[in-house]
């Protein structure tokens, strides 16, 4: 059996290079034979199917659960979008949020691609001093 | 018109009117009159040469009984002067109910009632707020009396101002909150529009959502009927009432030699809990591992916040509720106890629908006044509820029983071993109010604005005022509730009872006018679709220079709407894209900057950067702070 001590240096720097190649291209967002695309069109197709109701123009608010920056890669998303059963985020809004399912793999890795370019709009807690003006008596509670 | 002289007949000519006049002579022209066409001149029979001339017709000279009636004293006893109506007494009864305000759109079914509101009561408790609509009126009222516990008067015409307000009646009635309400009717109706405002039952129109209704057409039961109504309207469980006038009775003559006297108000105490289940009721709470206390709108009074406080405090246990402030939402022992906890007791206080709260594993207890006075054709009295002990009483007047009972239940060991379950309660609930501001931190940059956003910059602004948050906090995700310190009744009035659209706007009104004598300030989160069921309200606010500051959670749709129609689609399969339609309100945006403007007070906006929220509510506070109505449109995410 190959144990990482008895191997020389230069074999670990080998493999784990190996390994990480091997790791980025499993947590790739879109893989071979998946539709490439197009935030721009995204954009669009994120307001007309109404997801920005549940999930905010950004992703980031709204009763749905967070999509910016997205949990998974497109083939998990454009699953889970057709069947929201839960069973893929445990503790979600899946049993809330209805099927899309006579949506098209093109129009679904767009929404997909425009969520994966969005920028982050949500500063952590310490950053904002609104969220923090009452911060003692919160802890003195 | 053009003058001739004939010398023949020493006449003078008037030519170019409608008619051609002649006079007997020149110096009777210049000393007589002959203005226009109309006027009638008596031709001499002489004139014989204008035989074209038209004769003109002349008006018979007023007999010597005519000139008497005219300009003589007019005869005594004129059945067109009533100088002590009916209706002035109306206003004595109404006056001992100490109302301060009575909200109307006007009606002719009530004129007698109204002038003399102005005039016989110099428009002074009650004064008279002027509605654009009848639910606004009777919205406001709503709001009015969440904020000092008593009623307002809404005067509502006939059949077509009932109808009117009855969405906002409804809405009281399900929120169990009191409001006098008052209609009246014409008898015999001999004019066509006063029949289709005038109906034999009145209260047939709304009797299923008020809590009781009279139909006054006999001065002497007038007076009983006014006090009866105002009695119920306050005994728990509270809710509207109505009382109706005839027309006639307002009008007829009442010397003060006929009045029957006002008499005298005697309000009920309201109903305690049965001694029996009260002892059972704190022994299960004493013996309890894990209780929890539930509240939907336990405390009539800032009293009960202070009772409840005391009994939670005693028990060492957490208290839910985010109908009313029941409890200090800042308090440590306030919320679910945490993740795991699950409770083995439950009191359920004042709340509506306790049907799912219990099962095998845990004993339930409710103290509810809402069973006591119950309708059913609207299903908005509950499900039946498979509770262990149930008590119909009003909870907070059994609080200081229960405390009792439970003080002596806990002995001085148990008190000890109570304190550590406080803590892991404490605990659990300082981590919530961690978590909640973490949440707001998302989408905190974002156009929209995030309603999270939207209520820190609000708190930021007013957390030194004694504030008062007068809307519902449901549609923006309960972030007042979250981020401010909820603590005192006024804090925050809870929403709209029926859930019936139009509330906000109106009840925010009336609350803030209620707000208006402490100087607090008043302030409201006005979404948009509810805005413009009777915006109108606006135009009320500005003109009686209520201070209260909107600012509108604008989402641009009727939002609820536009997720469940979604959900249709999605659960159909088809028209994914089609959810906007019926429920999206834009192409075109209403600018209700404009809107509020046009209603008479400042206003700005739209903001769609959150960096601009801070300063635009600055300056509409600045408005608010010197007494004046203010409304900032804010664009925001849906929820």
């Amino acid at each position: 059996m190959l144990r990482i001590s008895n191997t020389t240096p230069s074999l670990r720097i080998l493999l784990a290079g190996i390994t990480s190649l091997v790791l980025s291209v499993l947590c790739l967002p879109t893989r071979a034979g998946e539709p490439e695309g197009d935030p721009d069109r995204g954009q669009m197709l994120y307001q007309t199917y109404s997801c920005y109701a549940c999930h905010g123009h950004t992703g980031e608010t709204g009763t749905g659960t967070r999509l910016n920056p997205p949990r998974f890669d497109q083939a998990t998303f454009m699953t889970y979008v057709r069947n929201p059963s839960g069973r893929i985020i445990r503790r979600g809004a899946g049993g809330w949020m209805p099927p899309y399912k006579g949506v098209s793999d093109q129009n679904l890795a767009d929404i997909y691609a425009w969520l994966s370019s969005l920028p982050s709009y949500s500063p952590p807690l310490e950053g904002i001093p609104l969220l923090n003006m009452d911060e003692e008596q919160e802890q003195n509670r | 018109m053009r003058k001739k002289i004939d010398k023949n007949s020493d006449t003078v000519i008037i030519e170019g009117s409608e008619h051609t006049l002649h006079s007997t002579n020149r110096r009777g022209f210049l000393k007589g009159a002959a203005a226009g066409a109309a006027s009638a001149v008596a031709l001499p029979h002489t004139q014989t040469a204008r035989a074209a001339v038209r004769q003109l017709p002349v008006a018979a000279l007023p007999t010597s009984a005519m000139v008497a009636a005219e300009a003589g004293p007019s005869p005594a006893g004129s059945p067109r002067i009533i100088e002590h109506p009916a209706s002035d007494y109306m206003v004595d009864v109404f006056r001992s109910l100490d109302l301060e305000y009575v909200a109307t759109n006007p009606g002719s079914s009530f004129k007698a009632l109204h002038e003399s509101l102005i005039n016989y009561g110099g428009n002074q408790r009650p004064e008279i707020l002027t509605c654009l609509h009848e639910e606004s009126a009777v919205g406001m009222a709503h709001g009015y009396a969440k904020i000092t516990g008593k009623p307002m008067m809404a005067l509502l015409h006939g059949t077509v101002g009932l109808m009117h307000g009855s969405m906002a009646i409804f809405n009281a009635y399900a929120d169990r909150v009191p409001i006098y309400i008052v209609s009246a009717t014409h008898e015999d109706p001999a004019f066509w529009v006063n029949r289709y405002h005038s109906a034999q039952d009145m209260g047939a129109l709304v009797r299923e959502y008020v809590k009781w209704d009279a139909h006054s057409n006999d001065i002497h039961k007038f007076g009983r009927h006014a006090l009866h109504a105002y009695k119920q309207a306050l005994m728990p469980p509270r809710g509207p009432v109505l009382l109706t006038l005839n027309h006639h009775l307002q009008e007829r003559p009442l010397p003060e030699s006929e009045r029957p006297p006002v008499p005298k108000l005697t309000l009920a105490a309201p109903p305690q809990g049965d001694g029996n289940a009260v002892r059972e009721a704190a022994r299960w709470l004493v013996q309890a591992e894990r209780p929890l206390i539930t509240t939907e709108r336990c405390a009539r009074t800032p009293e009960g916040i202070n009772m409840l406080v005391e009994l939670a405090e005693l028990l060492q246990v957490p208290v839910t509720g985010g109908e009313r402030i029941d409890f200090p939402w800042t308090h440590p022992l306030y919320g679910d106890g945490g993740p795991d906890y699950e409770p083995d007791v439950i009191l359920g206080l004042e709340v509506n629908d306790m049907a799912g709260v219990g099962d095998s594993a845990r004993k339930v207890i409710e103290i509810s006044s809402a069973q006591l006075a119950e309708k059913t054709n609207i299903l908005s009295y509950g499900r039946y509820a498979e509770v262990d002990l149930s008590l119909a009483a009003d909870a907070q007047a059994t609080l200081p029983a229960l405390i009792e009972e439970v003080g002596k239940q806990l002995t001085a060991e148990r008190r000890r071993a109570l304190q550590a379950r406080g803590e892991q309660i404490r605990t659990a609930h300082v981590r919530r109010r961690r978590q909640e501001r973490e949440q707001a931190c998302y989408g905190w940059t974002a156009s929209p604005v995030s309603t999270a956003r939207l209520s820190a910059e609000l708190w930021a602004q007013i957390r030194d005022d004694d504030w008062s948050l007068v809307s519902w906090q449901g549609f923006i995700s309960g972030w007042p509730g979250k981020l401010w310190a909820m603590e005192k009744q006024h804090h925050y009035i809870g929403g709209y009872g029926a859930g019936g659209m139009g509330y906000n706007a109106q009840a925010a009104v009336g609350a803030a006018l209620a707000n208006k004598k402490h100087g607090r300030l008043s302030i409201n989160i006005q979404g948009d679709g509810d805005l413009n069921y009777a915006p109108g309200v606006l135009w009320t606010a500005a003109h009686h220079q209520i201070p209260l500051l909107t600012v509108m959670h604008n989402n641009r749709a009727y939002h609820a709407e536009v997720m469940y129609v979604q959900q249709q689609c999605s659960v159909h399969n088809r028209g994914h894209d089609m959810a906007h339609i019926g429920t999206a309100i834009r192409d075109p945006d209403i600018d209700y900057a404009k809107m509020a403007q046009s209603y008479g007070m400042y206003a700005e906006g739209p903001i769609d950067d959150p960096a601009e929220l801070g300063k635009a509510l600055k300056r509409g506070l600045e408005r608010v702070r010197a007494g004046e109505p203010a409304l900032i449109d804010v664009r925001t995410q849906p929820r």
